[in-house]
């Protein structure tokens, strides 16, 4: 028995609006991705890439064409039971970061985890255990006004990938950091990727992740136009 | 200790925690409004208590006063010899006349106030004064003499026992002092014997504005008052109960004053939740990216509408307790003042609920905003 790919597309199109203002975001797109491995979805702005991002992290329904995530549709979804995927595989990765100003790394963490059905005690030890594996050991107790852009970062990805969502989808996660360290984030999330056997998405302008990732595509008006390899 | 918090309770509390600034206003608008509401019933609840302060510490079961009384303050003449009928019907172990007039009060240093002069009858004390704190009132029985309440001394110009006035044209010396017996109108109440009052009032001593009447022990009052009913047809006959809530209904309700404070209580209500709305609406959507996290991580609805909940409820409990505490602060001090604020238990407890009720109202509006956070906001920021 095989394996379903993490995140598997066919023929899928999105269209925001109708009539004469409609915009196809996304066209006849059809693509999968494996688990343990890291894609890149690059393209210029407005090629439809975020818009894809979505499709495949539950947020938007297809127009057309059919999303399966886990090997399960989603297109006959109601919008709990797409928000109970998303809290149940899919974890995120913002620009912006989005951490809550008012709670600190651990609380982050923990709260997630609660919120995905952890128990307290069991919630607060693997808060611990996850900051620890992202280097804010020292850091637990931080709220992210304390912490730098690169240390806001790794808390987001600490807090995607807590409770061991199967796919990872990344939005321009080096965007708003130095090289340096946007080097480092694109390093952790594939390595997150490849040892926590899970899929990564990222969305990027950036160059280093291209270089990182196992795979890249390439989009334009919506459409596939380039895969590497 | 916030490991153990629930992370809906957690992350209300520190939303609210984290900008203390905008946490401090909200806790005053609803202490505001906290205080405003139980000052305003406590005044309510004070001043139904004051009109009837007379009435509940009578002694006297049965009040006997010509048809068409409304309140005690007011009482048309009736002739003294009804509380020998009185006396005379079954059930009845005491009857005896009680006078009550306005009267004019010139105080020593010059001017004049208006008083309700009570004239008891002094072998009985019904409806004497109590709580004595200064003097002795056995000395009332002796000529021009009363007895007023500590609160009306700056009002009635008097500081000590043995000061003098003019009631009518005719001296008053003070032979006592009360604590604690306020008139609901602003006209101080004024004990004297029976007696001495019908000086004061160059009124016919064979005249009274009531009959009061104790039952002896077993008699059932209705029976009585039928029974007085059916000798004098021309007065009413009420219990203890039934005139205090005759007066308490005529002052309160009647008059309207009852229902002017009432209406700024429940002004205090509305205020209260217009200032909780805002804030809380201001802090949901200052926090609306969080939400949009959160639903966008797969957080049901319902986990959101829980931090919302749990915001107002935070503030509800917080600014509930504050504010009871500066009510009952305000309370205490009014009873060295001439309007008594009464703030019991069972008040506090019910404004804890209004407190609660108006916050969870209030974050209706909150609650509606955060139901339309489209999750794939996060994204397109």
């Amino acid at each position: 028995m095989t394996t379903p790919p993490a995140i598997e597309v066919q023929d899928l199109s999105l269209v925001y609006g109708q009539g004469q203002t409609a915009v196809r975001a996304v066209d006849a797109v059809s693509m999968a991705v494996r688990r343990g491995e890291m894609l890149a979805l690059m393209g210029p702005s407005g090629s439809g890439k975020t818009t894809l991002l979505m499709v495949m992290g539950c947020l938007l329904r297809p127009s057309a064409g059919r999303v399966a995530l886990l090997g399960r549709d989603l297109a006959q979804l109601s919008p709990a039971a797409m928000a109970a995927q998303r809290l149940a595989h899919v974890g995120f990765v913002f620009q912006s970061y989005n951490l809550f100003p008012a709670l600190t790394a651990r609380e982050t963490l923990r709260m997630t985890l609660r919120l995905k059905g952890w128990e307290a005690p069991a919630a607060e030890a693997e808060a611990v255990r996850l900051l620890d594996l992202v280097g804010l050991g020292d850091r637990l107790d931080s709220v992210p006004a304390k912490l730098s852009g690169g240390q806001k970062q790794r808390v987001a990805i600490a807090r995607a990938v807590a409770g061991g969502p199967e796919v990872v989808l990344g939005d321009e996660p080096t965007a708003a950091l130095d090289w340096k360290t946007g080097s480092g984030i694109v390093a952790m999330l594939r390595d997150l990727a490849r040892q926590g056997d899970r899929a990564v998405v990222l969305v990027t302008h950036d160059p280093r992740v291209a270089d990182l990732a196992d795979r890249v595509i390439h989009m334009a008006d919506g459409r596939l136009v380039e895969a590497t390899p | 200790m916030t490991a153990v918090l629930p992370p809906a309770v957690l992350l209300a509390w520190r939303n609210l925690a984290y900008d203390r600034s905008r946490f401090v206003v909200t806790m005053v608008g609803i202490v505001f409004s906290v205080v405003l509401v139980a000052v305003q019933t406590g005044l309510f609840f004070g001043f139904t208590a004051t009109t009837t302060i007379i009435i509940e510490h009578s002694g006297a079961d049965l009040w006997v006063a010509l048809s068409g009384l409304r309140n005690f303050e007011i009482a048309m003449p009736q002739k003294e010899r009804h509380r020998n009928i009185v006396m005379g019907i079954p059930g009845v172990a005491r009857a005896e006349a009680l006078e009550v007039f306005f009267s004019a009060w010139r105080k020593p240093t010059g001017g004049n106030e208006s008083v309700l002069v009570v004239g008891f009858d002094p072998d009985s004390g019904l409806a004497g004064p109590w709580n004595l704190v200064e003097g002795d009132a056995a000395d009332l029985r002796l000529p021009d003499t009363v007895v007023v309440d500590v609160i009306s001394k700056a009002k009635l110009g008097v500081a000590r026992v043995g000061d003098q006035a003019e009631i009518n044209g005719r001296r008053a010396r003070v032979v006592g002092f009360t604590q604690g017996i306020r008139s609901f109108t602003a006209s101080p109440y004024v004990f004297a014997t029976f007696a001495n009052a019908i000086n004061y009032g160059n009124l016919n001593d064979r005249q009274a504005n009531y009959i009061i009447a104790r039952l002896a022990d077993g008699a059932r009052p209705e029976d009585v008052k039928q029974a007085i009913r059916e000798r004098m047809p021309d007065v009413d006959v009420l219990t203890k109960a039934e005139f205090a809530e005759m007066t308490k209904t005529y002052w309160m309700f009647t008059t309207g004053a009852g229902t002017a404070i009432l209406m700024s209580a429940g002004l205090g209500i509305a205020v209260g939740m217009v200032i909780v709305a805002q804030v809380l609406y201001a802090t949901t959507v200052d926090h609306l990216t969080e939400f949009g996290t959160l639903r966008a991580m797969g957080a049901p609805q319902g986990f959101i509408l829980r931090i919302i909940f749990w915001q107002a409820a935070i503030t509800a409990v917080a600014g509930h307790l504050i504010g009871i505490l500066i009510a009952m602060a305000i309370a205490h001090a009014s009873q060295y003042g001439t309007a008594l604020i009464i703030v019991p238990p069972d008040l506090a407890a019910a404004l804890f609920f209004v407190t609660f009720a108006m916050c969870a109202t209030a974050s209706l509006v909150s609650i509606r905003k955060a139901l339309t956070i489209d999750p794939a906001m996060v994204f397109q920021r």
